[in-house]
């Protein structure tokens, strides 16, 4: 599905990435996660088109996407969310979901002029299935407030609707339960397991370890813009690499294995 | 009175067309363009080095469309890696850069005489009778031009580029493409900034450099500013109210004793105060954007 | 040749003052404020109406340059600090009417004729072939002494640092004990008086007049952005080697090269700063000493 070929990414001589590879198979939950600064974010750039790896390759359902424009890789069936969702004040939930969606004719200058009817279906087809998204996240009774002035947990669910809209292949989470309270963050884990099950392949950045084995098969672990492990969330705490960049070089085996089993738990 | 009015909205209708093409790029997609009065100049030159070469003006038309828009897709690519204030920047010196060219081209251009006796419209009209004819040319292309911005800005390519204004990142991952879009609605402004141009023109038969001022910009800024940024109908209404005042303060002379000079200097301070006053204290305008609420179910 | 290293040094110098100011504000508030040359043309103006009122012109001038980045730090707290609150366009959008009302007010009060500063008749030097006055020395010379004192205080004192530890991080809210609103403050004070330095030395040579300003905005924005935003060293480079190229284009015997004779017409002059600005942007936009930006 997606592969991510030992990519590697400099700013100003420093390494965000330092040969990091990944590969998620179609239907798949993966998660990743590492400290901060260990190159998640960038990885995810690199891996959605948002930015161009100094070395490496990123094939995305056998076609090399390797430098493509984000909206290219879009196209392919890849779509992104961003850990901060950042989306406008000036723009309703309704238009928000719509633009997430593919309505082609609408978008170009020609159809919107001259094929009124037809464009108006595709505006109306769009908007029933907006509506039944609406339905499933529990934000219909918002649609016409301004996105931008939802919660941040609204706008991390509204943000994965929109995504929704074009029927995604795989979808590219960024730290998706940040700044989400409890109740949303149970709410979206719920979404997660349905879409993954309904066939769509998933690859989350999170911190929460618990939000991690709730919806991840498997997790890979980065750490300095390198992989260090590759295995199920429950199997994290037997890798001693893991703990160590997690909890710092000089913290003891002990209070390192309790935290774990704490997150864990 | 009669002739004074049709004149005032004449201009206000044209100035109205100008600042349709305007917000759609500053407003609705957040494009900074400086140099939309090359755009207009564009579209006055070619009608009238067309028509001084003995061509009809529809000809000059559809020229002046043509190169506006080619050149509005390529300032709009020129976006690509640029941040908003350097595109602003590089959008100035490129109008500049057409009035330079006006002024010393002499063979095409007139130089800094420009171009005059270019055809007017309804020519076997005179008086009253023509100026009436004129306006309502120029009232219904403004309707047209009403409808375009308007269908364009409400449907699926509208939210793309409010989009593109606001977070352009999130729309390329919802594989909208940045530079496309941008590029697009550049196009289609700079059409009909220079349509609004070749009507300039035969208006007042006449076109030269000194119509290619970055001021002529910064008037219609001020429309769109006052109107509302982003809002099609405001963008209207700025243009009207503007005109209005713009012309109205002509006749600062006959109320103070000041030199030419001087009333110069106030009409340019009017429309600067009135603008810094609007972005100071009524940012969103007289006509603020709206959200557009959601499609009531099926 | 003589003569073009001359005209490079004086339109260099006054680019180069100018250039290093909008780079500052552009450093340390991420904005591009495009009233900046109208500083200098207010400088110019206000040492014509202090000499008008019986001043000598040394006076005049330091008074002039002391007036205006009073002014700056005036319109920063009433208008800049406010518009940049409802976003970089809007603040770019607010300096544009600025700029247009500066030059209205100037033209209310002094007339759009050019104003001239009383300077002793001086007779013009040969300088191997060329011909230099002193007055043009003496600007190449505080333009250059000003700019070096900039690179130094910059590079070596506390300010300094100050300076550009705000500009390395705008969201800081204090660095190293000096309170950030006073160090923006004095980036407006340091990068108007500059202006309008330039402005006066700039009259001194020729003559104000209202658009003095306006003619030197892609001139100096090109010299600014070529050099990389928020570069002083690289805008200093790019001006002077902006204002060479102009002078150069203009010697240049274009038709020799197709076997004739054309010389490009002197109204060009302005367009070579454009055409780079332009081609700058397209290819180049972090400018020649710009940091790189990432995408996205």
């Amino acid at each position: 599905m997606l592969v991510v070929d030992a990519i590697k990414k400099h700013y100003a001589g420093v390494a965000a990435l330092d040969g990091a590879s990944i590969e998620v198979e179609p239907g798949e939950s993966v998660g990743l996660v590492g400290p901060n600064g260990s190159g998640k974010s960038t990885l995810l750039n690199v891996a959605s088109g948002f930015e161009q790896p100094d070395e490496g390759k990123v094939r995305l359902l056998g076609n090399d996407v390797t430098g493509k424009e984000p909206w290219d890789v879009a196209k392919l069936g890849l779509v992104r969310t961003f850990q901060h969702a950042h989306l406008p004040t000036k723009m309703s939930v309704m238009d928000l979901m719509l633009v997430g969606g593919q309505l082609a004719r609408g978008e170009t200058i020609r159809h919107s002029l001259f094929s009124w009817s037809r464009v108006r279906d595709e505006e109306a087809a769009a908007t029933d299935k907006a509506w039944s998204i609406l339905d499933r996240i529990k934000l219909d009774k918002l649609a016409s407030h301004p996105g931008g002035n939802l919660s941040g947990g609204q706008q991390k669910l509204l943000s994965l609707g929109m995504a929704l809209m074009g029927d995604p292949k795989i979808l590219l989470l960024d730290e998706p339960t940040a700044g989400v309270n409890p109740s949303l963050r149970v709410q979206l884990a719920e979404h997660l397991r349905t879409l993954q099950a309904e066939g769509v392949t998933v690859l989350t950045v999170e911190h929460d370890m618990r939000f991690i084995s709730d919806v991840c098969d498997r997790v890979y672990v980065l750490d300095r813009g390198r992989m260090i492990a590759s295995c199920a969330p429950s199997e994290l705490s037997d890798h001693p690499e893991v703990l160590e960049a997690y909890l710092g070089r000089s913290g003891s085996k002990a209070v390192a294995s309790s935290a774990a089993k704490k997150e864990n738990s | 009175m009669v002739d004074y009015l049709l004149g005032v909205g004449i201009l206000a209708a044209v100035y109205a067309i100008n600042a349709l093409s305007l917000n759609l790029q500053v407003g609705v997609t957040g494009l900074l363009n400086f140099g939309q009065v090359a755009f207009v100049g564009i579209g006055a030159y070619s009608v009238a080095i067309l028509d001084s070469h003995g061509v009809h003006w529809a000809v000059g038309f559809a020229v002046g469309g043509i190169i506006a828009g080619v050149a509005g897709a390529l300032v709009g690519r020129l976006g690509r890696t640029l941040s908003s204030d350097y595109w602003a920047i590089a959008t100035l010196a490129l109008a500049e850069l057409v009035r330079l060219v006006a002024l010393n081209q002499d063979g095409f251009t007139g130089g800094a005489q420009g171009l005059s006796a270019v055809a007017g419209l309804w020519t076997n009209l005179s008086g009253t009778a023509r100026d009436t004819a004129t306006f309502a040319t120029i009232a219904a292309l403004l309707v047209v031009t009403y409808v375009v911005a308007r269908r364009v800005r409400n449907g699926q390519y509208g939210r793309v580029l409010v989009l593109i204004r606001e977070n352009p990142d999130l729309a390329a991952s919802l594989r909208h493409d940045v530079v496309s879009a941008k590029a697009r609605v550049m196009a289609l402004s700079a059409v009909m900034a220079s349509v609004c141009g070749g009507f300039y023109a035969m208006y007042i038969s006449f076109i030269g450099p000194s119509q290619l001022l970055p001021f002529a910009t910064f008037l219609v800024f001020t429309m769109v500013v006052v109107g509302g940024l982003g809002n099609t109908t405001g963008a209207v209404v700025g243009a009207l109210l503007i005109t209005v005042l713009y012309d109205g303060t002509r006749f600062v002379r006959d109320w103070i004793d000041i030199s030419a000079d001087q009333a110069a200097g106030i009409r340019i301070l009017v429309i600067g105060v009135v603008l810094l006053g609007f972005l100071l204290v009524r940012t969103q305008g007289l006509v603020p954007e709206k959200v557009r609420t959601a499609h009531a179910r099926r | 040749m003589t003569e073009v290293l001359i005209d490079t040094a004086v339109r260099g110098s006054i680019i180069a003052l100018l250039a290093v100011g909008l780079t500052l504000v552009q450093g340390t508030l991420q904005f591009a404020n495009i009233a900046h040359m109208e500083f200098a043309t207010l400088g110019g103006y206000i040492a014509v109406a202090l000499t008008g009122a019986g001043l000598g012109l040394l006076l005049s001038s330091v008074l002039g340059v002391v007036i205006v980045a009073v002014l700056a730090v005036v319109f920063y707290r009433l208008l800049f600090r406010r518009l940049l609150g409802s976003g970089t366009m809007i603040a770019l959008i607010g300096s544009l009417a600025l700029a247009i009302i500066i030059r209205a007010v100037l033209q209310l009060v002094f007339g759009s004729r050019p104003r001239y500063l009383p300077t002793p008749l001086e007779r013009g030097m040969d300088f191997h072939g060329a011909l230099i006055t002193p007055s043009q020395i003496r600007l190449i010379c505080i333009a250059l002494a000003l700019l070096a004192t900039l690179a130094v205080v910059l590079k070596f004192t506390s300010l300094g640092r100050a300076i550009r530890a705000v500009a390395a991080n705008p969201d800081l809210a204090d660095v190293s004990g000096l309170n950030r609103k006073r160090v923006v403050d004095v980036v407006w004070m340091v990068s108007a008086g500059l202006a309008a330095t330039s402005g006066i030395l700039l009259s001194i040579d020729s003559a104000v007049g209202i658009e003095l300003g306006f003619n030197l905005l892609l001139p100096v924005f090109a010299a600014a952005i070529v050099g990389g935003l928020g570069s002083t060293l690289g805008a200093t480079i790019a001006a002077y080697a902006l204002a060479f190229a102009e002078s150069f284009v203009l010697q240049v015997d274009w038709g020799a090269l197709a076997g004739g004779a054309y010389h490009l017409e002197v109204g060009y002059r302005p367009a070579v700063g454009f055409v780079l600005l332009v081609v700058m942007l397209a290819f180049r936009p972090q400018g020649l000493m710009g940091r790189t930006v990432r995408r996205g």
